[in-house]
């Protein structure tokens, strides 16, 4: 990747294109990006943070903080998905997916007024209020998880503990079964770390496959009997008095299980093995706790900013920060790039666990922020916590840790193999506590909105 | 002339030598901008106030008492929106 500060042309007109003279070939679905993502990052913000780039038949990137911020915000900038693909309108992804695109990624592919639309319908289960129900939920989980491998003194934080937890809490706030979270975690995870020529890509994409059709399973039950939850809360919502076409519902449903499992995954396992390699700053986690748990939380966040950014396109013409864009043009808003961003955070290539001011876009900006915030927040928090009660020794294998190849669509990983002094266990292990998480799901119905239920999940 | 060119200085040392308690700080949210980020509230919980809804912020009251006001700064300070506004 190199800039190239030349007047030559990379349009598809042919014709000299001042509007791009600050060209840099950005690819960040190679393995390079990601070696090089600091040294990348640095030399575009001082060179042309806004930047166009003649890859996946040329886009925009915006590098730096100031850009970021307003073209996350900015009204002609869409994120609408048009499946046709007769307009420049391809939703988030860059380039489009190869794979065949049934559905728009739900409210991530929407632009106003149809994306307030839908988030109101699902942010009275998502907002803070309404996730603090679910703490004790949570919590319960995470001592299951690791009391299936408290005793024998090793552990895989992704395979054993950070799939696990974001899955089942995830499951049971759509009202889908619990003892399904394998046949949804997998896919979803593997879909994500699997390249689409990979020799495993038919088989992710078989997973993939059947985890759909069960959600049309689950999507068709609950409405002939309705129970609480997310996916109750799409059959539910009235739009001009019609009920939302199903294939807005399971883009939806998809979304919230794409964006709810493997980004908050992706941040547990770094920064479990950041606090591996820092064992002072863990020691000093631990102990403040109180006061540096919620700060740490957000650094961690912007440090490993696990879902990287995201695609636009231009649908109209627009100047932005001196720079002029014309209708239909695609463009890259890297959150991970801003997030490292010198003008805002000082020393942006250190992790500092109580930064101040820290201002991040790990979760977007604009009216697009992640609708799971407080969902990840909240499991982040209950994993870290319980891992440095019960395993405050351990030690990640870096032999074993496995990253994704390359951090275009999220910044994960597969393995983060550990190893820590046994002790006892505090309870039934997974499979006795999902049945009984499951009782507690259908006699309590914590999956109910916040607005018809305001209690915690008791444990009993 | 230099009178006037010195005033702001002279000004700025006045303020920033009065006792803390006698600065009066007004804090709002631009319910525009607020997209229910939740920082404010987790550096200044005593200021701000969550929807249940949506976790969109509103202040607690407009005047900062004075022991919240250094928490309110670092609040509108770290609004990845930039909407809280503070006038002192």
């Amino acid at each position: 990747m190199s800039v190239d500060d030349s007047l030559t042309d990379t349009g598809p007109d042919g014709a000299s294109d001042d509007r791009k003279k600050n060209t840099f070939y950005f690819d960040r679905h190679t393995s390079e990006y990601r070696e090089q993502f600091e040294e990348i990052t640095s030399e575009m913000q001082s060179k042309c943070p806004m930047a166009w780039s003649p890859t996946y038949n040329g886009h925009w990137v915006a590098a730096d903080s100031k850009h970021v911020f307003e073209l996350a915000r900015c009204p002609v900038v869409s994120n609408h998905h048009d499946l046709t693909g007769e307009t420049p309108y391809q939703g988030i992804t860059i380039p489009k997916a190869q794979r065949a695109t049934v559905v728009r990624g739900g409210i991530l592919e929407m632009d106003e007024p149809e994306h307030s639309t839908y988030r109101g319908a699902l942010n009275p289960y998502l907002s803070p209020a309404a996730i603090k129900r679910w703490k004790p939920f949570v919590d319960e989980i995470v001592r299951a998880a690791i009391d299936e491998k408290i005793e024998s003194g090793r552990i895989d934080f992704v395979d054993d503990l950070a799939n696990v937890v974001p899955a089942v809490l995830t499951l049971a706030m759509m009202g889908i079964k619990l003892d399904k979270w394998l046949a949804y975690s997998e896919p979803t995870h593997l879909s994500v770390s699997t390249p689409e020529h990979a020799p495993e890509a038919a088989r992710v994409a078989e997973m993939s496959r059947e985890m759909g059709i069960d959600m049309i399973n689950n999507m068709m039950e609950i409405r002939e009997n309705p129970r609480p939850g997310l996916v109750n809360a799409l059959l539910q919502l009235r739009i001009d008095g019609e009920p939302a076409p199903d294939l807005e519902i399971l883009g939806n449903l998809g979304l919230i299980i794409g964006g709810g499992f493997d980004t908050t995954t992706a941040l547990t396992a770094h920064a479990l093995e950041w606090l591996s390699q820092n064992p002072q700053e863990r020691e000093r986690l631990s102990r403040d706790r109180e006061t540096l748990l919620d700060q740490a939380t957000e650094e961690f966040l912007r440090f490993f900013t696990p879902a990287p950014g995201d695609g636009r396109t231009f649908s109209g013409d627009v100047e932005v920060e001196g720079t002029q864009f014309k209708e239909g043009e695609r463009l890259w808003i890297s959150w991970a790039m801003a997030n490292r961003d010198p003008e805002v955070f000082e020393e942006p290539n250190e992790l500092i666990m109580d930064r101040k001011g820290n201002r991040h876009f790990s979760f977007g900006i604009g009216v697009h922020r992640c609708v799971g915030s407080n969902v990840a927040r909240t499991v982040f928090k209950s994993m870290v916590t319980a891992v440095l009660d019960r395993m405050p020794d351990y030690v990640c294998d870096p032999a074993g840790a496995e990253h994704y190849d390359t951090i275009g669509v999220i910044q994960g990983m597969k393995h983060l193999p550990a190893t820590f002094t046994p002790s006892k266990p505090l309870g039934p292990g997974l499979d006795e506590t999902l049945v009984k998480l499951q009782r507690i799901c259908d006699e309590q119905l914590p999956a109910r909105p916040i607005t018809e239920h305001k209690d915690e999940v008791v444990i009993d | 002339m230099r009178f006037v060119h010195d005033f702001p200085r002279l000004a700025r040392v006045f303020v920033h030598k009065s006792p803390r308690k006698g600065v009066r700080v007004k804090v709002s949210v631009d319910g525009q901008r607020c997209q229910g980020h939740t920082l404010c509230s987790m550096i200044a919980p005593d200021s701000f106030v969550l929807s249940d809804i949506d976790g969109s912020s509103s202040p607690v009251s407009e005047d900062v008492p004075a022991d919240q006001q250094d928490a309110v700064r670092e609040a509108a300070h770290s609004c990845p929106e930039q909407a809280i506004l503070i006038e002192e």
